[in-house]
């Protein structure tokens, strides 16, 4: 089982705290490898929060752990960080600025491959 | 010995708040009062035992700064980035040895608030200071941005809780908020227009369709209805002073400077009618500084290239992302922000492949990846300078601790005076002067 | 030491209207005379003055930054790349800080006043005046529409007003006090302005009347070295005429500096004619009060970068359709400023009448110590400019030629054609040097005296006056050569002045408590340490 979503990224709380504690702490690497989804996205995906699910985008993919989020149910969101900017394409249409939120992604149970 | 050190000015983000108090003992921060969750995180992990690396390998100071001077003078196109969360002293350190060195010279607002500059070379701006929404503002928009999460004391200092001149507080501020995701500024708001992804630019231009009087098409633009969409449009023109904060759901979503331009024209339309200011939500410290410590010195606010011995501004060119992807540049040196975590993998990669620098108080991912690594003092931690807020409110900045570092400034001063000694630096750029014309 | 001998020095302030003197300079001063061995340049047959001190431009602080920001085109058409001895840069109406303090330079100005700081934003326009170099510079502090000024004034409490304004000044590094369109900034956070001078300031229960008279007479209270400095109601509108008038007649014997009055001496307008020149009204008015001095606000033909304080105004010049840009910035409890890009067209009739009209107020006012030399730069046209101003003041040849070109119902508009008056070397330097410096307050600059710094430019003469005044020969700046042959050969760093501050009792006890409530910055980061702006010099009070 796999959906189609459109990919936010942005800051948090416990990702802006993790800046300070380093890019190295537990604190950053949950916060930052973790995706939001909306609750009956993650159960038409046969998982539950905690649980590891692979997204992939155009531009690459990376393994996150679910959080339930108050997301529409065609949206996932991810806080900024090393993770999901593996998901992120470098192009900027002459601007200077990547795509970082509203880039078609592909999530899947991480088992599933 | 104890002291505490008061109406310190936070570096973390946009808002700099400027009444921390800070506790020292012993030359080391045990307390932050009246800080937020990331201001305390910030300075009760102020002082990191980092030590200057060359090739990963620890280094002495000299011998790392040698090292750096070294990939420096030798790079035929080299990127200096960053400056973000320095002070402005140091951000004209920098202007000054990419100029030396004829580099290009971007800063963390290309992949922030940079759009937003390109909308006011498209629009203008009608702008404000933050106490001017904390004194006026009854009708407050926060569009595709977060504070309570960015920006945690937003609301308490400056807009939603702030008791002004005018306005007083809560219930005397109507508060509009326009997400795709339903945050945590989006809970306490008035209304809420939940977007669809990308729908920003469609939104906007309906709703500046609807403010002068003129009908849309269909039924609804970017995920909102008509009722929705002509609330709004009510609610916006019912102010008596309205401010408008907008952040990277607007300049990192399709069409980034557009999206931009019309949130600004939307604000500029509402002037028609009452009055109302934009703001934007600037994410660090310092950025903003960058901006103007460009702008003053060279003519451009970012993306700014000296190979020809004078500056050139092409965002899209000269814009770090764009230079890394494209492999243009074969070194960079990274001054106080992180874009190993920040910039999209590809281009992050890049500045494993080429040798960096970085100079920064924190071994960050981008130290990780430098050939040099020279550890600083920060700027509002261990050395004194000036920073500007999000509105362009500049600040002073005190020196709270002795680091056993030079601050940026000196080390960005050092890597100058290094690169001139230095056989490889390049030759004074021509000598000839055109006056300016006399508008015949 | 440094002797320049031989030249013909006009120097109004001593009396030597192109006789030939030698000028000695030690240390930074112009000294009685020195030993004959020491080295001597010959300046047989050139024209001697003091460096030109500019008492109103717009070269440094958030608004100009915002204007260099939103104009990338403004400076691509004008790189200047650097060189062994100078930063690179670009202009062209808003120069980055480097190209304006070497641009100045190569003109031979050495001093020139920012006209227009926020207080709150103080720390940024000393950040930039510390990074434009050889210059010395002051800054004129905004206190017209200031929420604690219009209080005090409502409330008739003088002494706190003067406290909070010397208190403002010190905080602020400010030279002086500025006031623009006063009460009209106040209304604007009411989305409104002011139409003339007894016109009610909203929320404040007071006049632009009452707070011109008042700020005069404490100007004069504090004795502030420089008058105070006054951009009048009304601004660009036509029929504004009598709004000036009425304004001059306040000053009452007081000082008062009005600043661009061309943009303040406009008729109004009959049938064909948008609007009609007043500057024969206004001149015989200066002519008749010595205590009245103006500066001009020129305008040049080509792009311009309107940046006031007057925000108001900026927003009536956007919806007229000036530009495709427009910005505006309100700033807590003390004032704002606009910025519109425009363009003035020696093809439309306004832009020709502004041009004529301020031609008119140089050429009607008798004593060149009561007129100077502005652009209002970058607002009527940039500061370099200035060469080409000089000659159609001291060419009337050229001048006539430049004036048939343009419409004629604009030069009919106007008085232009029975001025037949052509400037003296002396009167320019009266105009550029000697009567700013006077009116500034400042002892030591505008004349080439003892004891006065050494600002000595060279010029060749020339019979194209712009070509003179544009490249001059050499250009010492405190006794250092700093221009050669058009060249900068070296850029020190300028001084700060500020005014000696006489009394004031201490206001933090009442401020801050207002600080708290009002505004968005603690008190103790606001006043900006001198070190911000060293090296400072004190100007002794009246």
């Amino acid at each position: 089982m796999k959906i189609e979503v459109v990919l936010i990224t942005g800051r948090t709380i416990k990702q802006g705290m993790g800046i300070y504690t380093g890019k190295d702490s537990v604190l950053y690497r949950q916060e930052t490898e973790t995706i939001e989804l909306n609750a009956a996205v993650l159960e038409g995906l046969g998982v539950e929060e905690g649980d590891r699910v692979l997204v992939k985008t155009a531009f690459g993919q990376g393994v996150f752990t679910c959080r339930k989020g108050e997301v529409p149910e065609n949206v996932a969101f991810i806080p900024y960080g090393l993770a999901g900017n593996s998901l992120i394409g470098a192009g900027t249409s002459g601007s200077g600025m990547p795509s970082y939120k509203g880039i078609t992604a592909v999530v899947g149970r991480y088992e599933d491959g | 010995m104890a002291k505490v050190v008061k109406n310190v000015v936070c570096t973390f983000c946009g808002s700099l708040c400027d009444d921390l108090e800070i506790h020292i003992e012993n030359d080391n921060i045990t307390a932050v009062k009246k800080g937020c969750a990331l201001s305390r995180t910030k300075y009760l992990n102020a002082r990191e035992e980092v030590v200057p690396l060359v090739e990963g390998k620890e280094a002495s100071f000299s011998a790392a700064l040698e090292a750096a001077v070294e990939i420096l003078a030798h790079a035929r196109h080299l990127l200096v980035y960053g400056l973000s969360s320095t002070c402005s002293e140091a951000q004209a350190a920098a202007v000054a040895l990419a100029e030396t060195l004829g580099a290009s010279i971007d800063s963390t607002s290309s992949v922030c608030h940079g759009p937003g500059t390109l909308a006011k070379q498209l629009v203008g701006i009608p702008t404000c200071t933050l106490g001017e929404v904390k004194n006026r503002a009854d009708v407050l928009v926060f569009w595709g941005c977060n504070p309570v999460e960015a920006h945690p004391r937003h609301f308490a200092r400056y807009s939603v809780l702030a008791k002004g001149l005018k306005v007083g507080g809560r219930r005397e501020r109507k508060v509009v908020v326009a997400d795709v995701r339903k945050t945590a500024t989006a809970r306490g708001a008035d209304l809420f227009l939940q977007l669809e992804p990308n729908g920003d630019f469609e939104v906007l231009t309906a709703l500046r369709a609807l403010i002068n009087g003129k009908d849309i098409v269909g039924e609804g633009a970017g995920g909102l209805t008509r009722a929705q969409l002509e609330e709004c449009s009510r609610l916006l023109k019912e102010a008596s002073y309205g401010v408008f904060f907008f952040g990277m759901g607007l300049t990192m979503s399709r069409g980034t400077h557009y999206n931009v331009s019309q949130a600004l024209a939307l604000v500029r339309d509402l002037n028609k009618y009452t009055r109302y200011s934009v703001i934007p939500m600037r994410g660090h410290g310092n950025v903003a500084g960058s901006e103007n410590v460009l702008a003053w010195q060279t003519g451009y606010p970012f993306a700014v290239n000296f190979s020809r011995g004078y500056p050139r501004y092409n965002p899209g060119e000269f814009t770090a992302v764009d230079l890394l992807r494209r492999g243009d540049v074969d070194a960079a040196l990274v001054v106080a922000a992180d874009p190993a975590a920040t910039f999209p993998g590809r281009a992050a990669a890049v500045l494993g492949e080429i040798p960096t620098v970085v100079i920064d108080p924190h071994y960050s991912a981008t130290a990780k990846l430098a050939r040099v690594y020279l550890p600083s003092a920060a700027a509002g931690i261990g050395a004194a300078g000036t920073v500007y807020r999000m509105d362009m409110v500049p600040l002073p900045v005190k020196k709270l601790l002795n680091l056993p570092y030079p601050s940026d400034k000196e080390i960005l001063d050092m890597l100058r005076e290094g690169v001139k000694k230095c056989s490889g630096s390049r030759e004074a750029g021509s000598t000839t002067r055109k006056m300016a014309g006399t508008g015949k | 030491m440094l002797r320049i001998k031989g030249g013909r020095v006009y120097d109004p302030k001593n009396g030597w209207n192109g006789e030939i003197r030698d000028i000695c300079i030690k240390d930074g001063k112009i000294v009685e005379d020195l030993p004959a061995a020491e080295e001597v340049i010959d300046a047989t047959g050139l024209v001697v003055m003091a460096g030109g001190v500019d008492i109103h431009a717009h070269i440094a602080g958030p608004k100009v930054n915002t204007g260099r920001v939103i104009c990338p085109e403004d400076h691509r058409r004008d790189p200047v790349p650097r060189t062994a001895r100078t930063r690179s840069g670009s202009g062209f109406t808003t120069p980055s800080t480097f190209v304006t303090g070497y641009r100045y330079a190569q003109m031979g100005y050495t001093s020139v006043f920012e006209a227009a700081m926020p207080p709150l934003e103080a720390r940024h326009v000393h950040e930039e005046l510390a990074d434009t170099p050889i210059l010395d510079k002051g800054a004129l502090v905004l206190v017209g529409n200031n929420h604690f000024v219009l209080s005090f004034i409502r409330e008739g409490d003088r002494e706190r007003l003067k406290d909070y304004l010397l208190w403002v000044v010190e905080a602020s590094g400010a030279y002086g006090l500025k006031v623009v369109n006063p009460g009209g900034g106040a209304n604007w956070r009411r989305h409104s302005n002011v139409r003339g001078l007894d016109d009610a300031v909203i929320d404040y229960g007071v006049t632009p009347r009452q707070i011109i008279e008042t700020l005069l007479d404490v100007n004069e209270e504090l004795g502030l070295p420089h008058a105070l400095h006054l951009h009048c109601n009304n601004l660009g509108q036509p029929g504004n005429l009598p709004t000036t008038l009425a304004t001059m007649d306040l000053a009452a014997g007081r000082r008062l500096h009005i600043t661009h009055l061309q943009f303040h001496a406009y008729g109004e307008g009959k049938k064909g004619y948008p609007l009609l020149s007043g500057a024969e009204d206004l001149a015989a008015v200066v002519n008749a009060n010595p205590n009245i001095t103006i500066d001009v606000g020129q305008v040049v033909f080509g792009p311009a970068t309107t940046m006031t304080a007057d925000a108001p105004l900026q927003y009536e010049l956007f919806q007229k359709g000036g530009g495709d840009r427009w910005v505006n910035k309100d700033v807590e409890l003390e004032t704002g400023s606009g910025i519109v890009p425009i363009t003035y067209s020696p093809k439309s009739f306004v832009g020709a009448c502004q041009w004529l009209i301020g031609l008119e107020l140089f050429l009607l006012i008798e004593n060149p110590e009561q007129v100077f030399l502005t652009t209002d730069h970058p607002n009527a046209g940039p500061f370099t400019a200035y060469p080409q101003i000089i000659r159609l003041l001291m060419d009337r040849d050229y001048r006539e030629e430049r004036i048939a070109q343009l419409p004629k119902k604009a030069v009919e508009a106007t008085g232009i054609k029975n001025l037949q008056r052509k400037y003296t070397l002396g009167e320019i330097a009266a105009m550029t040097r000697s009567g700013p410096a006077r009116v500034l307050g400042l002892e030591k600059k505008g004349h080439l005296g003892v004891g006065a710094d050494a600002d000595v430019v060279v010029y060749r003469p020339q019979a194209d006056y712009e070509a003179m005044f544009a490249n001059p020969l050499y250009v010492f700046k405190e006794g250092q050569l700093v221009v050669q042959e058009g060249q900068i050969v070296a850029a020190p760093r300028g001084k700060t002045f500020v005014p000696e501050i006489r009394g004031g009792k201490d206001v933090t006890s009442w401020l801050a408590p207002q600080f708290e409530q009002f505004y968005s910055i603690a008190l103790e980061n606001y006043p900006v340490d001198r070190e911000w702006f060293s090296p400072w010099e004190v100007v002794p009070c009246k």
